[in-house]
């Protein structure tokens, strides 16, 4: 919101705060001329929390309480500060409303999923059914009951129930039997109040031997693919799949890589045995939606950031998730 | 051009706070307030122990904090005249030595905000206004009231109002 519209908001509340709360209250005996511009330095939403402390307050911000003419980003952001300290709501990306919280919804189970648009819906809406596992009110959910540690026992429970890993396993195309299942976890972490993943997919020997063609399809990011029986001329070598060459050629010994565009790091360990594929993502900080972390790994259509990227340092996020520390990002284009 | 700078640092202006202190301070330090820069400029008359300039909104604490920020940043370059600057405004980041000499009580830190904006010290007052926003922040209406101190004084009338106007955000 730019200067010129504060100030139009602002010009029918000039008034001094009441007498009665001055005394002891230092930011009352202000005069308003110097709280429109500390209020220019605050979201929408802690203008709005200011003006609803006290009558003198509300006087001032009077016309802000109405919201009608911000645009989608902005209500966004103003309510991931209203749902911050409410923990038994989540903010919709797509409906731009806070839902309440069902504590049966987890990575796992999402059938009790609370927007009144239903799973499938949101996540086509919200950022494509082909993204993420993860859906974003799991990382926001958890993050935000891991800030508020003492916080109703209820929702720290539901905390355990949001970490805790996914298994799931499934077969990239049903028909060929040629291919391996692929087996994957998933195990959520909360480390310095961002969400990381790592996912591990593992193809053991079965009806067929560990081989690069059995191994199937795999795309471990939005950008970062591995593919057997399609490799068609406009998926272009990846990291992914050079560390998947490198590791069958190199029995018994890890490969490494990193996605370029996002925030991921991979390894690649073949045995005769077994070949398995482990990721390690940052999902990224509480926020929005809009959080470039988050934008990038997902066909988010409302993240700026998305069809953008974020850099780091290859290796980083593995070691942030082992070790803790920081990812060390190189910034965003 | 060097040696005018020579001679305006070691120009002493005196000033009288409001509770009588006299303080001596380098012309180029109490230059940072634009009002009193512009004050000296406009006159020929030199302020002295004598007939220092007074300060009457201001008092010998406040004016001693205020002239330490203009001591420390004497050599800052002159701000942006471009008041409406974007960049400016969204920021909320505070440099490591503004964000140390701003750790004081609140009272302290509103006497400083309205000092700089009676001495027109623009960086100084975005500094304070800066870490009034940071202490807002990220806080409910609640957590407002405890960090300020403001006591809710809506009726319970007024508080359903609140509650009503805010359900557009939530589903019931």
């Amino acid at each position: 919101m730019n200067r010129k519209m504060l100030r139009h908001f602002f010009a029918g509340g000039r008034k001094q705060p009441q007498k009665s709360q001055k005394r002891n209250c230092p930011i009352l005996n202000l005069p308003v001329d110097l709280i429109l511009p500390i209020a220019e330095y605050l979201p929408l939403c802690s203008q709005v929390f200011l003006s609803e402390t006290c009558r003198s307050m509300q006087s001032i911000f009077v016309h802000f309480r109405a919201l009608i003419h911000i645009s989608d980003e902005e209500r966004l952001e103003f309510l991931v500060d209203r749902v911050r300290n409410l923990p038994s709501r989540w903010l919709c990306e797509v409906c731009l409303k806070l839902h309440q919280v069902h504590l049966q919804d987890t990575p796992k189970h999402t059938r009790t999923m609370t927007c009144p648009l239903g799973w499938q819906q949101l996540r086509e809406r919200g950022y494509s059914l082909m993204s993420f596992q993860i859906d974003h009110r799991h990382v926001q959910l958890a993050l935000k009951y891991t800030r508020m540690k003492d916080v109703n026992n209820v929702y720290q429970e539901y905390l355990k129930a949001l970490l805790k890993p996914v298994y799931t396993s499934f077969f990239t195309h049903p028909g060929f039997t040629f291919l391996l299942q692929t087996m994957q976890a998933t195990y959520p972490k909360v480390v310095d109040g961002r969400y990381l993943i790592q996912s591990v997919y593992s193809y053991l020997a079965a009806h067929t031997a560990v081989t690069r063609g059995a191994v199937g399809d795999l795309e471990v990011c939005l950008h970062q693919g591995f593919y057997s029986t399609w490799d068609l001329p406009w998926r272009h070598s990846s990291s992914l799949s050079d560390a998947m060459d490198a590791a069958f050629h190199d029995i018994g010994h890890e490969k490494c890589g990193s996605c370029p565009l996002c925030l991921t790091d991979f390894s690649v360990y073949i045995t005769p045995e077994r070949a398995i594929v482990r990721v390690w993502q940052d999902l990224g900080p509480e926020g929005s939606a809009l959080e470039p972390a988050w934008g990038t790994h997902t066909h988010a259509f409302r993240s700026k950031y998305h069809g953008r990227y974020v850099y780091h340092e290859p290796g980083s996020i593995r070691v942030f998730h082992d070790q803790g520390g920081e990812v060390i990002e190189f910034g965003s284009v | 051009m060097a040696d005018t700078a020579a001679a305006g640092q070691l120009e002493k202006v005196w000033l009288a706070s409001n509770d009588s202190a006299l303080i001596e301070v380098d012309r180029d330090v109490i230059e940072r307030s634009v009002l009193i820069k512009n004050l000296l400029g406009d006159t020929e008359a030199k302020s002295t122990k004598e007939t220092p300039i007074p300060i009457p909104n201001v008092n010998e604490a406040v004016l001693r904090k205020v002239l330490e920020w203009c001591e420390w940043h004497r050599n800052d370059p002159p701000q942006a005249q471009d008041e409406e600057s974007d960049a400016r405004k969204k920021s909320t980041d505070i440099d490591d030595w503004d964000q140390k000499f701003m750790q004081v009580d609140q009272e302290m830190l509103f006497e400083i905000i309205l000092a700089s904006n009676y001495l027109d010290i623009k960086p100084l007052l975005d500094v304070g206004c800066k870490t009034v926003a940071n202490m807002i922040k990220g806080k409910s209406p609640e957590e407002i009231r405890k960090t300020f101190n403001i006591t809710n004084d809506f009726t319970p009338e007024e508080e359903e109002q609140i509650r009503r106007e805010n359900e557009w955000a939530e589903d019931r």
